[in-house]
């Protein structure tokens, strides 16, 4: 089972991912705050990152530490599985979608709107956490 | 990833909105030249058939002749204006006042072969002294108005000089009495020159008014887009502001559903069932408000229209459709065109309208019955029928179903999940792409909705 990091600052989305995740196994470590990042990351030695997009004070903080990890030579190779809730266009919220990951625009691994059913989440875990053929 | 941009009013200027006014007005004197070429053309060839001397009849000919060219001319200066979008207000400015110049001379010339002062031709410059002081600045209409009156009243005065032979086209004396008087002569003069000075002051004092009127409106406009544009900017905010908490019910809810915190009683469980099928349809409809709300103008995006098959999309989401239908036993139906059909549009808009079309169509139907989505191609346009045999809408009631949050008592009765936004996003959209909506509908006997686009070529690969 893996070890998976979730960052996001909402609790309630936090708690009812970890009871998912946890209730398959894995272990969950959780952060609300994308301060910190690359240290916390290497303090909690996850297999896999779930990480929100907009938080308090900063609606793209979530691709901001998308790109900073990618940047980082010790934990660029972590997948990173992105959330959001606010996936539409509009002058509060960015529109975007799996094919528009890419290694310098959105570079994470996966991304899944909330809510998200936990057999869908297990399933997108799963995926992540398969070593690439 | 699509980043937002704040749509910037109406998207069109003021200075915009004259140059068309501009523009129209002047297309309109040029068709109305067009019956001054016709009189001028017929009265050359009438002048000679009553014996009036035949150099007036040629100047009728030779100043028709002039004004159907320079008449073409200006006709099609003007259309290539348009059709480049280009017409800016200098531009317009000079090709007016060829055009009055233009008229002016042609005046002069006819009032000569009239007989300079045995006919009121002359006062015909008044029309374009008035067009002039509409469109140009008080001093510089004032110019093209003595302008006018210096080419009219020119023949006149090289008659006095003697460098013109007089044209007596009426009754022989006629002449002789007014300019032999100077106390005749010019009251003729002052009485032309008063009445061009009052129609130019006029005109002036209406353009002024005029001016005034159109800033204030526009003034009120800018105001009310900005109303509107803060009204559904606060309800983006809200549905924005919704989502995260319901998605955070949403999944609680799916979370107890699935066992997560242990066991639930039966009730419990169909109460946390109640509580997760809510929450989508709050989720759902914030989806709508907000897209809506972008659609409307809220937010604009520089969105690139794309060539796109349509026959691909439409069978994906006929399959979706078919899967929504297939608890009610409601077939869907896509009969393929001989050749694939390419419009122009986003894929996203595309979805949205055709699923939106399609879904109502699996709703509104009732169990076991069929939807039949077929593609006609005419004129370089195709339309995508979308027919059901459901309930349907009443005659008085199809004008209303575009309207926001409208639901026909029929509707809401048959299927109560809807949340009434659905016809309005497609209607956004189809006016966003240029397509054009029908729908036709009967009580008990269903309802088919047409959308026709114009095709364009495939795309190159």
């Amino acid at each position: 089972m893996a070890r998976i990091l979730i960052i996001d600052d909402d609790l309630d989305v936090v708690e009812s991912l970890t009871m998912v995740l946890e209730g398959n196994g894995h272990l969950v470590v959780a952060r609300f705050t994308t301060a910190d990042l690359l240290a916390t990351v290497k303090e909690a030695h996850p297999d896999l990152i779930i990480l929100d997009v907009v938080f308090p004070g900063d609606d793209q903080a979530g691709f901001k530490a998308a790109r900073l990890l990618a940047g980082d030579r010790e934990v660029q190779h972590l997948p990173v599985l992105m959330l959001s809730a606010v996936n539409q266009l509009s002058n509060l919220g960015f529109s975007f979608s799996e094919k528009d990951i890419s290694r310098d625009f959105l570079p994470v691994t996966g991304f899944l709107e909330k809510p998200v059913e936990p057999a869908c989440l297990l399933a997108k875990v799963a995926s992540l956490l398969r070593p690439n053929p | 990833m699509n980043g937002p941009s704040i749509n910037d009013a109406d998207g069109r200027s003021s200075a915009d909105l004259h140059c068309r006014e501009m523009a129209a007005r002047i297309d309109w004197a040029v068709r109305l030249r067009w019956f001054f070429v016709l009189a001028s053309l017929a009265v050359a060839f009438l002048l000679p058939m009553v014996n009036e001397p035949l150099r007036a009849g040629k100047c009728f000919l030779w100043v028709g002749l002039a004004l159907a060219l320079t008449n073409f001319l200006a006709q099609r200066r003007l259309q290539a204006l348009v059709v480049r979008s280009r017409a800016e207000a200098g531009t317009l400015r000079i090709l007016c006042l060829v055009q009055v110049v233009g008229d002016y001379l042609a005046l002069s010339v006819v009032a000569y072969a009239l007989g300079s002062v045995e006919t009121p031709v002359m006062f015909l410059l008044l029309p374009n002294c008035i067009l002039a002081a509409l469109y140009f600045p008080p001093l510089q209409s004032l110019a093209i108005a003595l302008l006018g009156l210096g080419l009219v009243l020119l023949p006149l005065a090289l008659e006095f000089v003697g460098l013109l032979a007089p044209v007596i086209i009426f009754t022989p004396g006629y002449r002789e009495i007014i300019v032999s008087s100077p106390l005749i002569l010019g009251s003729y003069l002052a009485s032309l020159v008063c009445c061009v000075l009052f129609c130019w002051y006029l005109a002036v004092v209406i353009r002024r008014s005029l001016l005034a009127n159109e800033e204030e409106l526009e003034t009120r406009y800018k105001q009310l887009l900005a109303v509107s544009r803060q009204k559904t900017s606060s309800v983006l905010h809200g549905a924005h502001e919704l989502k995260a908490p319901l998605a955070a019910i949403r999944s609680y809810a799916s979370t107890m559903r699935d066992g997560y915190t242990g066991p639930l009683p039966k009730k419990a469980l169909q109460v946390v069932e109640r509580i997760g099928v809510r929450c989508d349809r709050l989720l759902n409809m914030t989806s709508d408000i907000i897209r809506l709300g972008n659609l409307q103008g809220a937010v604009r995006v520089d969105e690139v229209f794309h060539p796109l098959a349509l026959m691909p999309l439409l069978a994906e989401l006929v399959a979706e459709a078919t899967a929504a239908g297939q608890g009610r036993e409601i077939t869907v139906h896509l009969v393929p065109p001989d050749e694939e059909v390419w419009v122009l549009a986003t894929e996203e808009h595309l979805r949205t309208l055709f699923l939106n079309l399609l879904l109502n169509a699996v709703q509104y139907s009732r169990p076991g019955g069929e939807v039949g989505v077929a593609l006609a191609l005419a004129d370089n346009q195709v339309t995508v029928s979308v027919r059901d045999h459901g309930i349907g809408i009443g005659f008085a009631e199809v004008g209303l179903i575009f309207e926001e949050y409208y639901r026909t008592p029929a509707a809401v009765h048959h299927y109560g999940e809807g949340d009434g936004l659905g016809l309005a996003i497609v209607k956004a959209i189809s006016t966003l792409l240029g397509a054009e909506i029908q729908v036709s509908s009967e009580v008990g006997n269903g309802t088919v909705v047409r959308v026709t686009f114009a095709t364009v070529a495939a795309k190159v690969a």
